[in-house]
């Protein structure tokens, strides 16, 4: 009979050698070449995308950007 | 049959083992430090309006060990936005990504309820993660569009663009996720470890005598815990000194009623009181190691009344708890049983 003590022990270990690989060697991230683009943060749009291994420029696009997104002074007191 | 005194020696009850996994969190804890000693490639651009500015080349390394994460911050004025186009250029000077950021920055005044201040809040940077595919030089260029005021008007000055490329970033978030979460399953396991009994059983008197019959015995120790309050029989503070310590004897017992140890022991006797109160307290823990499972009776004894200088404290009450099959993560005095039962 398996003790639960070490089946809690060997979860421990698991979650931490999977947790820190996962972080180092990040095997979701995106790689050049790869379809599609990398996430994007805030404000960020990609100009074109990988297809088929090729970076394929989008058509210029002009956003409707009113500039600022600022929230005023009432919320940075 | 005499009173026994504790045995010192390594009890097979200890168990250290579980107290690794406390090293555990750590181990995340160590790759964020490891990977802050990286020192990042800094970039520095001034860029006018219009013109396309290039960087200097640099490295991104392919690789398991982290990734590459690139961060541009525009230092425009404040009041201002900006449309930054960032192009990733391979060693050959073409094209692998590009990308436009939307940047802006605003400042001002606030007041309120007869206080004032500042305010700021911007958005000018932009991170990128992702793997090169294979480790070669790389440059940036970089080329801003419709840097304005607040009013729309066009602002002539130059900004400077700040870069930094790390090639071995690591996930900071999921580390710090990771650390928490094996932090929780070993407080778990030690719970499990040393916080569980086989049997636990309790026994509250209002005198200065508890007794307890229970299976007990086997691998791990048996804890016997006494907690005792006293209190004077009136609403006055006590007119001297309460006595420092009190008597305690614990007598254990076989089956059939055979006595199997009697140990008597002092132990300190704390004055309490809150509220006009006043109280006597005294807790006391002692291990056992029954290497035999069976029937036992375990009582506890503590003196029913103190008199000092004049007062009469009289007991309130007393609780006794049994716990069965303890396992400990440091080595504790233990009462063995073992001489008595074999001399049987």
């Amino acid at each position: 009979m398996v003790d639960e003590r070490s089946v809690v022990m060997v979860l421990a270990v698991t979650v931490v050698t999977a947790g820190t690989l996962a972080a180092i060697t990040r095997p979701g991230l995106w790689r050049l070449g790869q379809e599609g683009t990398p996430a994007a943060s805030s404000g960020v749009r990609y100009g074109g995308s990988y297809r088929s291994g090729r970076w394929v420029t989008a058509a210029p696009r002009r956003q409707d950007w009113s500039g600022f997104q600022g929230r005023g002074p009432g919320v940075a007191k | 049959m005499g009173p026994s005194s504790p045995d010192r020696r390594r009890d097979p009850a200890l168990l250290l083992w579980p107290l690794a996994s406390l090293l555990l969190p750590l181990l995340p804890l160590l790759v964020l430090a490891v990977s802050a000693l990286e020192w990042p490639r800094r970039l520095v651009m001034v860029v006018p309006e219009g013109q396309r500015v290039l960087s200097a080349p640099f490295e991104l390394r392919d690789g398991w060990l982290g990734s590459p994460r690139l961060t541009l911050t525009a230092e425009i004025p404040p009041n201002s936005s900006v449309e930054l186009d960032v192009a990733l250029l391979d060693g050959s000077g073409n094209t692998v990504l590009s990308l436009t950021k939307d940047g802006w920055r605003a400042s001002g005044t606030w007041a309120e309820e007869g206080e004032s201040g500042t305010w700021e809040e911007g958005d000018a940077g932009l991170a990128l993660a992702m793997r090169p595919g294979r480790t070669g030089r790389f440059q940036l260029a970089v080329q801003l569009q419709d840097l304005l005021d607040e009013a729309g008007r066009s602002l002539p000055n130059p900004v400077v663009v700040r870069g930094s490329i790390r090639n071995h970033s690591v996930d900071a978030p999921l580390l710090l996720f990771t650390a928490v979460v094996t932090q929780a399953t070993a407080l778990v396991l030690l719970m499990a470890c040393y916080g569980v009994a086989r049997g636990r059983w309790v026994r509250r008197s209002d005198e200065g005598v508890a007794a307890i019959r229970c299976d007990a015995g086997g691998p791990g120790l048996v804890r016997v815990g006494v907690v005792a309050r006293w209190e004077l029989p009136h609403d006055d503070p006590p007119l001297g000194q309460p006595p420092p310590t009190a008597a305690l004897e614990l007598r254990v017992c076989d089956a059939l009623g055979r006595p199997l140890l009697r140990h008597r022991q002092t132990v300190a006797v704390a004055h309490r009181s809150s509220d006009g109160d006043h109280w006597l307290s005294a807790r006391q823990v002692i291990h056992l190691r029954l290497s035999e499972t069976g029937s036992h009776r375990f009582r506890v004894e503590l003196p029913d009344t103190f008199r000092s200088d004049g007062d009469l404290w009289e007991i309130e009450w007393l609780r006794l708890t049994v716990e069965d099959g303890l396992r400990t993560p440091r080595p504790v005095p233990v009462l063995s049983l073992d001489a008595v039962t074999e001399a049987r």
